[in-house]
């Protein structure tokens, strides 16, 4: 089977800070693959470089087993932590225009709209929408076009706990229905109710990977995982 | 994405209202202040005066670039800004990254700014036109018909010519800075800078043939003079070039 993002040997210097050093794992299709780590360990630099927003300093990407990145990325919904909606439009202009982009009917983002609840919030202006909602509506526009692959990057950072099962639902829903979903985060309980599979990174380097399940057959949780594998000397 | 559906986007995001009340107040006091300046409302409709108002002006000029030349200078700041407010907010909220991951190349985002720049630009020039000749025919009467008589696209190009080095140089500095108010700024201050360098050189250093070099000097002169030298003309195209050019050059190898 191909998989549908393969990391090789990628790495990522800022100056003399190596943000990315030397990461490479592979997302299979099906999985909900967690990216864990503290902040500034290296998991939005290295989506990033999956997204062609940085270009590495070291070593490659391929999505979907071929080096186009540019026709991979077409085929997959992505919410980073900057929205990349404009404030002064409502919801609902801000997902047409994100529809179009994408090549889309923009008459068809209703629907989208519904399914990440807020169709009744869709003529308010972007910026008066709750933290939560902008979280919502970034997911709604990853979903237009039905990609095969989501990535999610800090999806529920600043959520309500409300806030926070909604978007678990909506996940485990998306999941449910075959997708494959990358998800970068440190909120580790969210991840452990999550996840099939899981990297760990700690300053830019790979710590751990592997399926959940056996990760956690060697600690009492997530979280003692993450505690003891992270506490690792520079 | 097609170009329909990229014109389309283009379209949406000129309606945001800052900034189109931005420009239209911008616009409106620019307007109404230069008219004032050149006494075109107070002039009898049937006063000849109008076209005496600059006679050195007027005899190397045709009265349409006349008209142009006196408003072409704030005109391209305006147009410049309300570029330089879109695109930048566009950097600012992430927008452009979106754009990228949603799978579209660096090169197709140049070509939509490019396209939207110069289009924008074509816009304000038939716009200015328009008002000219509205506001030309309802207060100079039958002298107004002399400028239609006259109106050459000759001027309407210098005009639209001049509108391209700010573009280019809008494009360039909002690339570069990824900054709304930052470009703004710069943008103001350089202008400023090189009007006023350009007016001290000449008055106390004779350094004329050196000002005349100077980007938004030689714009000037592009829009103003009847016959440009080449040189100036090679130079004004190597400042759109070299603008556009490294503002390309950014776009592609920067990280976002």
């Amino acid at each position: 089977m191909t998989p549908v993002l393969e990391v090789k040997n990628l790495s990522k210097r800022f100056g003399s800070q190596m943000a990315v050093d030397q990461l490479s794992f592979k997302v299979m299709p099906g999985q909900v693959f967690g990216i864990l780590g503290p902040n500034g360990s290296g998991k939005t630099t290295t989506l990033s470089m999956v997204l062609t927003l940085l270009s590495p300093t070291e070593g490659g990407v391929q999505l979907f087993g071929s080096d186009d990145l540019q026709a991979g990325r077409k085929r997959m919904g992505v919410t980073l932590e900057t929205a990349g909606f404009l404030p002064s439009f409502s919801g609902k202009t801000n997902l047409k225009m994100a529809a179009l982009n994408k090549g889309l009917d923009p008459d068809s983002v209703d629907d989208l709209l519904k399914k990440v609840d807020l169709y009744n919030d869709r003529k308010k202006k972007f910026k008066a929408y709750s933290y939560g909602m902008k979280q919502r509506l970034a997911i709604a526009s990853a979903l237009l076009g039905n990609p095969e692959v989501l990535i999610l990057d800090e999806p529920t950072n600043g959520l309500d706990p409300i806030g926070i099962i909604e978007v678990r639902k909506l996940i485990q829903q998306l999941a449910a229905d075959g997708k494959t979903v990358i998800v970068a985060s440190h909120l580790l309980s969210e991840m452990e109710k999550l996840c099939t599979d899981i990297i760990i990174l700690a300053k830019g380097r790979l710590i751990s990977s592997g399926k959940l399940s056996e990760i956690l057959s060697h600690y009492a949780s997530l979280e003692d995982a993450f505690i003891q594998l992270t506490q690792v000397p520079s | 994405m097609t170009l329909k559906n990229a014109l389309r986007v283009e379209w949406i995001k000129i309606q945001n209202r800052r900034a189109l009340i931005f420009i239209g107040i911008a616009l409106l006091i620019n307007v109404a202040l230069s008219f004032s300046v050149f006494g075109i409302l107070n002039i009898p409709p049937d006063s000849p005066s109008f076209f005496t108002l600059n006679q050195e002006m007027m005899d190397s000029l045709n009265p349409l670039g006349f008209l142009l030349s006196q408003f072409s200078g704030s005109l391209a700041l305006i147009s410049s800004l309300f570029f330089i407010q879109q695109y930048g907010e566009e950097f600012k909220t992430g927008l452009i990254r979106k754009v990228i991951i949603d799978g579209h190349s660096r090169n197709q985002i140049f070509v939509g700014k490019m396209l939207f720049l110069f289009g924008t630009y074509l816009i304000w020039t038939l716009v200015l036109l328009l008002i000219f000749t509205a506001v030309g025919a309802y207060r100079l009467g039958s002298d107004f018909n002399l400028l239609l008589g006259s109106m050459q696209w000759e001027e309407v190009l210098k005009f639209y010519l001049h509108l391209i080095l700010y573009g280019s140089f809008s494009f360039f500095i909002v690339t570069l800075t990824r900054s709304a108010n930052f470009s703004t700024l710069f943008l103001l201050g350089l202008s400023t800078i090189v009007e006023n360098l350009g007016g001290l050189a000449l008055s106390y250093f004779e350094m004329g043939y050196l000002v005349k070099y100077l980007p938004f000097t030689l714009a000037g002169l592009v829009r103003s003079v009847d016959e440009l030298p080449l040189e100036l003309v090679v130079t004004y195209m190597l400042y759109c070039l070299s603008f556009i050019g490294i503002g390309h050059w950014v776009l592609n190898k920067r990280d976002m």
